[in-house]
């Protein structure tokens, strides 16, 4: 496919010199239709005014065709915009709006009466030449705002966020005219939206935005299968997320249970596991993986939106029929619904409060007043303190190390085993030792004292 | 007696009949009546008959346009650099601009004088420009604020989509800049134009001696001939009406807000 677009590298920053965007690299075919899709304030909109020429990149390169058009004004780019709030001429009628581009090249009046007619067929809105921008309600300024985009016939279509000011129903209807109208015209158009459901409906490709960095790019069953990292996961329809770890090949531990995984990530990766709603298995008490207790059921016209805990975790499962609350039943992780993300997270993490004489208190575990930092820190600090499963050996001596519990889960990781030891509260500690001990041993945890980091919490 | 939420408009009814109604009935009657108190068209007719009164209207209508469009060429790219900076506290430049308004006006005039005549050698040379300058002077102001305040909220998104249309920035400026801001020119000069016509003290302190509309009017009611400066008054109220329902027409949807019309 030819490519229109290419950002190289696009840096962008402003005045307090917080980058905006930093080192993007992103390419649009002819005739697609990409939506770039993120939270407000993930760059989504900068970019799409860079592509514009309202803002210029501080560095990298804009190539049309290969062009470099990335320092030209926007009268200079053959590349027309439909602003958020549609920006339409107030002092200039239906005809004249649409004209504003024709007239500004300088076109036969003839010919301009000819597009122009042409554009308002295009948005179905024959006759509203005279009408005035006030008499026309949302939906139609939203089409006028579009032929006066594409009567320019541009090379490239940009939209921001158009639909936002529209109510569901007619939102809905526009993105299918929006789609059409693309489908009709091959122009290309490069979407901006916060909106998943929209870019879901309407984008050959979307790209996933968040803190200036595309997260992930891909067709939209791509993007909602097969989540590259946490955030798309989240920021895409409703998801189940766990942190845990690949244990053997195959198979991860996760929300406290091994599973069955297609996963090809090495043993001891850590990951964040996520399963769509509509692929958790509901089943009898008992008869599940999981026993978990119905918290909240909340009917949505096509099925029944189930939330359940077990122990600290919580799951979100569509079901069929209406659950009572309180009610324990079976839940199950298909393992071809699982979807393992590579996850750079701290292990090993605990939260605490300093006591009078420097010693800390823990959920499950307390420690001695040794530590420099906690000698400094005044009484009733928050702190949370954490370790490598490196710096940690496993030890049958109870009193040895600073809390106890049994191997739950044996992985051998290339040249060492890590352990995952489960404490009496079924929290969980990592903990590589050379030693090969069985699951079930008891053990406590040994850490030496200089390798336990504090940092404060706010 | 049960309160009505209507009854609120009580004291601005009162206000409306002992300060607007009653003087324009005052001023009317006596417009319409003759030294012995009966009805009579002469003093309307007499002022269309002498030529005096015509050449006093014409002078001050000159007067105003000069002042007038000194001043919009004055405030319109001044409004705009004060709307545009990218100062963060613009309403000090503003206040730069409008802080001589609060000066006693006499006082604004007096001190101008001294300038002028220390620069000049003598007023008497130049009554004419000196007029144009004190009246500029006064009503300065009164057109930046408008177009100010049309600049500092106009939508930028409309701007960028003019250069998106191909627009370059000479082009924006006639084919969007200056029609979003003809509320704020029409509005400046309503707030200009009509006051310069009648705002005589200025010539007075500055010693031109040729009358405007204020002049006569104040000439006549010196002399006790209140049914002629009436009608003189009547009349400008009549011209103001004109000009203002033809600013209405043509900005029908600003919502400008004005400050209130000076007068000395």
């Amino acid at each position: 496919m030819e490519k229109i677009l290419e950002l190289n590298h696009i840096t962008k920053s402003y005045e307090d010199g917080i980058n905006v965007i930093e080192g993007l690299n992103l390419s649009v075919n002819k005739g697609e239709l990409v939506t770039l899709l993120g939270p407000s304030g993930c760059g989504k909109t900068t970019l799409l005014r860079m592509i514009g020429g309202f803002d210029l990149p501080n560095s990298g390169e804009i190539l049309l065709h290969g062009e470099d058009i990335g320092q030209l004004p926007p009268d200079k780019r053959p590349i027309n915009t439909v602003f958020q709030k549609y920006a339409l001429f107030p002092f200039l009628n239906i005809y004249d709006n649409i004209a504003f581009g024709l007239r500004q090249k300088k076109m036969d009046k003839d010919l301009i009466r000819q597009k122009v007619k042409h554009a308002l067929t295009v948005v179905d809105l024959e006759g509203f030449e005279k009408r005035s921008v006030d008499s026309l309600s949302g939906g139609q300024q939203q089409r006028v705002a579009v032929a006066r985009a594409i009567v320019n016939e541009p090379e490239i279509l940009l939209l921001d966020e158009p639909l936002s000011a529209l109510d569901h129903k007619m939102r809905l209807e526009m993105q299918a005219e929006i789609r059409s109208m693309h489908d009709n015209l091959g122009m290309t158009f490069i979407y901006v939206t916060h909106d998943q459901e929209e870019a879901m409906n309407l984008s050959d490709r979307i790209v996933v935005m968040a803190n200036g960095v595309i997260q992930q790019e891909g067709v939209p069953e791509e993007i909602y299968d097969h989540p590259a990292n946490i955030f798309v996961a989240d920021f895409i329809g409703v998801s189940n997320i766990f942190t845990g770890v690949v244990t053997e090949k195959r198979r991860a531990r996760f929300a406290g249970r091994t599973f069955k995984t297609n996963t090809e990530l090495d043993a001891g990766t850590r990951i964040e596991a996520m399963i769509r709603p509509e692929n958790v298995e509901i089943r009898p008490a008992g008869e599940g993986a999981i026993d978990a207790v119905v918290t909240g059921d909340i009917y949505k016209g096509t099925h029944h939106e189930i939330t359940a805990e077990f122990g600290k975790y919580e799951v979100t499962a569509n079901g069929k029929k209406k659950l009572e609350i309180g009610s324990t039943i079976g839940i199950d992780f298909p393992g071809e619904a699982i979807h393992l993300m590579p996850h750079d997270m701290d292990m090993n993490v605990f939260e605490g409060v300093v006591n009078d004489d420097g010693s800390a208190d823990f959920t499950y575990f307390s420690l001695a007043p040794d530590a420099e930092f906690l000698k400094n820190a005044a009484a009733g600090t928050k702190i949370a303190v954490s370790f490598e499963p490196s710096d940690a050996d496993l030890s049958d001596d109870p009193e040895a190390g600073f809390v106890t519990g049994n191997i739950d889960t044996i992985m051998y990781i290339g040249d060492h085993y890590t352990y995952i030891v489960r404490g009496d509260n079924e929290e969980e500690y990592y903990a590589d030792d050379d030693w090969l001990w069985n699951m079930g041993d008891r053990v406590s945890v040994v850490v030496p004292q200089d390798k336990f980091r504090y940092r404060e919490l706010p | 007696m049960r309160f009505k939420r209507s009854m609120l408009s009580i004291p601005y009814i009162v206000f409306l009949i002992i300060f607007v109604m009653a003087p324009l009935a005052v001023v009317v009657v006596f417009a319409f009546t003759n030294g012995s108190g009966h009805f009579t068209f002469e003093n309307f007719f007499g002022f269309f008959r002498s030529s005096r009164t015509i050449a006093t209207l014409i002078y001050s209508l000159f007067v105003a346009l000069v002042t007038t469009v000194v001043c919009l060429l004055l405030a319109y790219p001044t409004a705009y650099a004060l709307a545009r900076s990218g100062f963060k506290k613009k309403n000090i430049l503003l206040l730069l601009a409008i802080v001589p308004m609060w000066i006693n006006f006499t006082l604004r005039i007096t001190a101008l004088k001294e300038v002028l005549d220390f620069l000049e050698g003598n007023l008497a040379y130049y009554p004419f420009l000196n007029t144009i300058i004190g009246q500029v002077y006064d009503f300065l102001p009164f057109m930046i604020l408008p177009l100010f305040t049309v600049f500092d909220e106009m939508d930028k998104s409309l701007l960028e989509a003019g250069r998106d249309l191909g627009a370059d920035r000479k082009s924006l400026f006639f084919s969007v800049v200056l029609p979003l801001s003809m509320p704020g020119i029409v509005s400046g000069i309503t707030m200009v134009f009509l006051p310069a016509m009648t705002n005589y003290v200025v010539l007075d302190m500055l010693y031109n001696s040729t009358y405007i509309m204020g002049s006569l009017i104040g000439s006549y009611f010196n002399a006790y001939d209140w049914h002629n400066g009436s009608m003189i008054s009547a009349i400008l109220l009549l011209i103001i009406v004109i000009f203002s329902s033809i600013g209405k027409q043509k900005d029908q949807n600003s919502t400008i807000v004005t400050p209130v019309s000076p007068s000395p």
